[in-house]
């Protein structure tokens, strides 16, 4: 049996959850960058695995064609796997910003794993902490650059029983640089987290 | 007399918990809103002396609540309650005429240090 995705209140609470995780990203982010972040509301909607690609290809579509996609595997009482993926016009502005040549294919892919590893590292630690959990890290892996979106999303460690799509949008204050963050994680991390959600909210 | 307070946040948890931790001694007239244009609209019929605002909501954030404020004239003191915690948020909102700067989460103890330090209520 499947586990039921969180009722209404819990994800009220995740929500607020996430956008404190956000927060703290933002922050990293803009200490890297030099720049100032515009963060927008976190959108937050459950799919099954099944449904994950095409779910995501909706949530990205129309803001670009071709898109690079880094992904980063987390462990422990939280488990599953994170996705970044960014529009390939915003990775060119985003390494203009760094003062990187387009052309340095290898500058860029290592821009882009940096990127990733703060803004899921801020963000999942931010949840974590707020939900009391233990959690963990693998290095980030370039799934690929300059594909469509669907092509970036097969390439998963294994079958995920419910898929967390997290909408952000960290915009680069004068350019053009959006990018979408998405999770899978296990029955079982569901659970940690529903917990740890209701102690959150107890604290108040 | 009752002060008005304005509690501005689009999340419905966030204002539940900002609820629970408003100090138990304070007499306030408690209004809602969900977005900074709901929140302009409570301050122009005079229901946020006090103003406890979030910086990152949907139709109009609180940026551009302060702007607004500002531009109006609006007499009111503004805490922003937020979770955007770059150095250049804080900057810009105390420079938008925000009286002091919340970090999200917070707890009782934290909001009645930033009220008492920004002279709106105290514990004595």
């Amino acid at each position: 049996m499947k586990t039921e995705s969180l009722n209404e209140e819990e994800n009220e609470i995740l929500q607020e959850v996430i956008n404190i995780g956000m927060g703290q990203a933002g922050a990293s982010l803009a200490k890297l960058l030099d720049v100032f972040v515009n963060l927008s509301v976190p959108r937050v909607s459950w799919v099954n695995d099944d449904d994950f690609v095409v779910k995501v290809g909706e949530l990205v579509a129309g803001s670009d064609d071709s898109w690079a996609g880094v992904r980063q595997a987390f462990y422990n009482q939280l488990e599953g796997e994170a996705f970044v993926l960014y529009g390939t016009n915003g990775c060119g502005q985003l390494a203009d910003l760094m003062g990187y040549d387009n052309n340095e294919g290898m500058a860029q892919e290592e821009l882009l794993l940096d990127v990733t590893n703060i803004l899921i590292g801020a963000c999942l630690v931010g949840v974590a902490q707020q939900v009391d959990k233990e959690i963990d890290f693998a290095a980030p892996t370039l799934v690929g650059l300059d594909k469509p979106i669907d092509d970036l999303l097969y390439s998963r460690d294994r079958e995920w029983d419910q898929c967390l799509l997290i909408e952000v949008n960290f915009h680069l204050e004068a350019t053009n640089f959006a990018c979408h963050l998405v999770m899978l994680m296990s029955e079982g991390s569901i659970e940690q987290l529903r917990s740890g959600l209701l102690s959150f909210m107890e604290s108040y | 007399m009752s002060v008005p307070l304005l509690i501005v946040d689009d999340s419905g948890f966030s204002r539940k918990a900002m609820l629970k931790c408003i100090p138990e001694g304070w007499d306030v007239d408690i209004t809602q809103a969900a977005n900074g244009e709901e929140a302009l609209a409570a301050l122009r019929k005079g229901l946020g002396e006090v103003v406890l605002l979030d910086l990152t909501m949907p139709v109009l954030d609180g940026f551009s609540v302060l702007e607004s404020i500002r531009d109006e004239g609006i007499k009111t003191k503004v805490i922003v309650v937020s979770a955007d915690i770059q150095p250049k948020a804080k900057l810009r909102v105390v420079s938008l005429g925000a009286l002091a700067f919340l970090q999200k989460p917070f707890d009782k103890k934290s909001l009645a240090a930033i009220l008492a330090e920004c002279g709106v209520y105290s514990e004595d």
